[in-house]
């Protein structure tokens, strides 16, 4: 009776929290169910309810104790998978320019966004995006197919290999990673000088500049921000590429002009210029341990699941012939 | 019916634990449940722009006067928007001189709250903007009026708004579309 009681309870935990988290009634915004599951309230109460579950499926008598084991064992993989997850799982962010390439590390692993357990082991990866082509809708402001062509090190002794995927296919997999892409921006190349013209920097910077007319920032280590839009097929009859450009040192707006790739424009005593444009994409690379407890657990408990609604069908039906006829069983 | 009532009395539980524990994990429940609701008053509209009064006249204070460091703590502001400002002023105190912001208007045309602890704030703001030397405040530059848009990113940090960020747009500039993650 108190296992049934403390099933219930956990299941309407378990229920309303993913609930609350999911519509973000009481967060800041809505929250994935990929974290959710990984928040403490509702690691201890996951793990409670499948110790409950356990118990409750070995703890019984009486007939049906092997459909009942399959269910104890669902549930006792499900608990493992999510602790096994919760601690060794990666789930990394990782944004490229054409020919920029990356390497992950243990001790790098932290640098980038996303998410890594505690005890998360990783064996090296490399990644360079080769090239990036997009397919646009007619009027340019929607991306139909995205297409990349990466390269893909692990530290297994295995060669490198090359992949050419969709935006939309299934991820690329190997020793554990599960590697994919989605979203797509332009990323141009700043030059600035110095008066004289001396070049103090340059890099590619991944803005979120499509569709056109897309406005987007960065900032290098000078109180300026470069407010950029670009229009790649040009602007009102002006053909392209061009680029909307305004400087602001804090609040004083100290350069506001389209300019053209390659051209140079003064400001504070500096030069500036964008000089080539290339595209970006974001890679999410995942390995998660956790997953063939997932399916295990879960296959198990739909197996157990279907058992027993099976025998308790058959229970039934046996029950209303004996009410028909006494002597049938 | 002991059993449904003993049910019940769990479901009850489970649904009060999982509100106290959603409550500890987010930062200001009560808060963003108001805001949920439909309950955020004109109360934090009125903070909002009391906190943007309050950074302009910390902000042409910092410039005009070389930046004191004993303002730090009360400006309202993040510690990167507070980095570039002092870095401007430095920069200036370097040459011997301050840049002078002088405030001809500040309207605040429009505040949204994304959020329960994110608002933006769109101004209209006119400054007259010059160098001048520190010990004579002789003009070194051209007087120069400045008409901008701002948009302000504010968050709330421990029930007090700050800016976290603010945009420059030319005069009567049409905003484009904030990004999501801001």
């Amino acid at each position: 009776m108190k296992i049934r009681f403390g099933c219930i309870l956990l299941a309407w935990f378990c229920g309303i929290f993913v609930l609350i988290q999911r519509t973000g009634i009481l967060g800041s915004s809505p929250l994935p169910l990929g974290k959710i599951l990984y928040m403490p309230p509702f690691l201890a109460g996951a793990t409670l309810l499948g110790l409950c579950g356990i118990l409750s499926c070995i703890g019984r008598g009486g007939r049906g104790k092997e459909r009942r084991w399959l269910l104890a064992a669902g549930a006792m993989f499900l608990v493992a998978a999510l602790w096994t997850s919760y601690l060794t799982r990666i789930d990394l962010d990782i944004v490229l320019t054409e020919g920029q390439s990356v390497a992950v590390r243990s001790d790098n692993l932290f640098a980038f966004g996303g998410y890594a357990g505690k005890l998360a082991r990783f064996p090296q990866l490399y990644l360079k995006l080769d090239s990036l082509t997009p397919e646009f809708s007619a009027d340019r402001k929607g991306l139909q197919r995205l297409k990349a062509t990466f390269q893909l090190l692990v530290n297994d002794g295995s060669p490198m290999r090359s992949e050419a995927r969709e935006m939309t296919s299934w991820p690329a997999y190997r020793h554990g990673f599960m590697v994919s892409f989605g979203t797509f921006g332009y990323a141009p190349r700043y030059v600035l000088k110095d008066g004289r013209g001396g070049e103090l920097d340059s890099a590619f910077v991944a803005l979120r500049l499509f569709p056109a007319d897309k406005e987007d920032y960065f900032r290098l280590m000078s109180p300026h921000t470069y407010f950029i839009r670009y229009f790649p097929e040009g602007k009102s009859g002006d053909k392209g590429p061009l680029f909307s450009l305004r400087v602001a040192r804090n609040k004083d707006l100290t350069l506001n002009q389209m300019v053209r790739l390659g051209d140079e424009v003064a400001f504070d005593g500096n030069r500036f210029s964008l000089a080539e444009v290339k595209h970006w994409t974001r890679f999410r690379v995942v390995r998660d341990p956790g997953y063939p407890l997932w399916i295990l657990g879960s296959l198990l408990l739909a197996v157990g699941g279907l058992r027993q609604r099976l025998a308790g069908r058959r229970r039934s039906v046996i029950e209303a012939a004996e009410c028909r006829d006494p002597g049938v069983a | 019916m002991i059993s449904r009532r003993r049910d019940l009395v769990a479901a009850i539980c489970g649904i009060a634990l999982a509100l106290l524990g959603a409550g500890l994990i987010n930062g200001n429940p009560v808060q963003t449940l108001r805001f949920r609701l439909g309950l955020y008053g004109n109360g934090e509209r009125i903070k909002v722009e009391e906190t943007i009064k309050h950074f302009n006249r910390d902000y042409a204070t910092l410039y005009n006067t070389g930046g004191p460091t004993t303002m730090l703590g009360s400006f309202p502001a993040d510690n990167l928007v507070k980095r570039r400002i002092f870095q401007e002023v430095r920069y200036w105190d370097q040459l011997n001189a301050v840049m002078v912001y002088d405030k001809e208007s500040v309207k605040t045309t429009r505040i949204d709250f994304p959020a329960a602890d994110r608002a933006v704030v769109v101004a209209d703001e006119v400054w007259f903007i010059c160098a001048q030397k520190v010990d004579t405040r002789e003009r070194i530059s051209t007087l120069k009026r400045n008409p901008v848009r701002i948009r302000y990113l504010l968050r709330l940090v421990r029930g007090k708004w700050r800016v976290s960020d603010f945009e420059v747009y030319n005069e009567g500039e049409t905003l484009p579309v904030l990004a999501v993650n801001q």
